[in-house]
């Protein structure tokens, strides 16, 4: 939704990122690898999500401008969101996330909501179409 | 954000539609010229979009499928309602569109819902990121 906004190397690191958040709670859900998948599309990136994401090391400082951050922060949180049950272990490292980039209270507060918005467009466009998208 | 629903023919007839209603209101700001980029990155079509029709008449005909349909839907509302404003004669361009699509009135409501979650994410993210701009 929002990956188009990082440069090139953001994207990368990006997916380095969002494959350790989808393995935090230990289960890969469908709609967390659709949702990637559709991530990967938009990112104009070549190649597969586990060659692309299979960096596990990720140097966060690439994420060096508020917009990066800021993207970055509401895909994890809607990767987290996705499939309707937010577990511990996927809170903590978005909270992780959130304190490294700098993001007070209010911003968070705006950015859970903003992902909250966009995961319940996807759930109403799945239910009106009848099936998962 | 649902125009990967879409084949290339789809697409192209979708960016004819965009049109239609980013002029319904004699009024084309900022906040849809971006949406309607966002929208033509994601599809993938590059430069390749084709001509665009200015015709008084929605050429709805590819949209064949209910997905289709329905994304169409989703992203034509949003395009109306992401400056804020859900001017009339969109309210009717958008009227005719779902009629025409065969959409009941609960799911004309429910749609526009979905475009105004989708409308309100993306700029509440933008007013955040212009903070440090």
């Amino acid at each position: 939704m929002f990956v188009h906004r990082l440069t090139e190397p953001q994207k990368r690191a990006f997916f380095g990122l969002a494959s350790e958040m989808i393995a935090a709670d230990l289960e890969i859900a469908d709609r967390e690898m659709n949702y990637l998948r559709r991530l990967l599309d938009e990112s104009g990136l070549d190649g597969e999500l586990d060659e692309i994401g299979g960096d596990v090391d990720i140097d966060r400082s690439i994420f060096d401008d508020r917009e990066a951050r800021l993207a970055v922060t509401v895909e994890i949180l809607i990767i987290a969101a996705i499939d309707g049950d937010l577990h511990r272990d996927e809170a903590s490292f978005a909270n992780a996330l959130i304190y490294d980039f700098g993001i007070n209270e209010t911003e968070r507060r705006k950015l859970v909501q903003v992902a909250g918005n966009i995961s319940s467009a996807m759930t109403g466009v799945e239910q009106l179409i009848g099936g998962e998208i | 954000m649902f125009l990967y629903l879409l084949d290339d023919k789809q697409k192209r007839a979708f960016f004819s539609a965009a049109n239609e209603m980013i002029i319904a209101d004699a009024i084309i700001v900022n906040e849809e010229v971006s949406y309607l980029k966002r929208l033509l990155a994601e599809s993938g079509l590059g430069d390749d979009i084709g001509s665009i029709s200015v015709a008084d008449d929605l050429d709805l005909t590819p949209f064949t499928g209910r997905a289709a349909r329905v994304a169409v839907a989703v992203e034509l509302l949003a395009i109306a309602v992401i400056d804020g404003q859900y001017h009339i004669s969109e309210a009717g361009l958008a009227r005719r569109t779902l009629d025409a699509f065969g959409f009941t009135d609960d799911e004309y409501d429910q749609i526009k819902r979905i475009a105004e979650n989708i409308a309100s994410g993306i700029l509440t993210l933008d007013r955040l990121a212009e903070k440090d701009a």
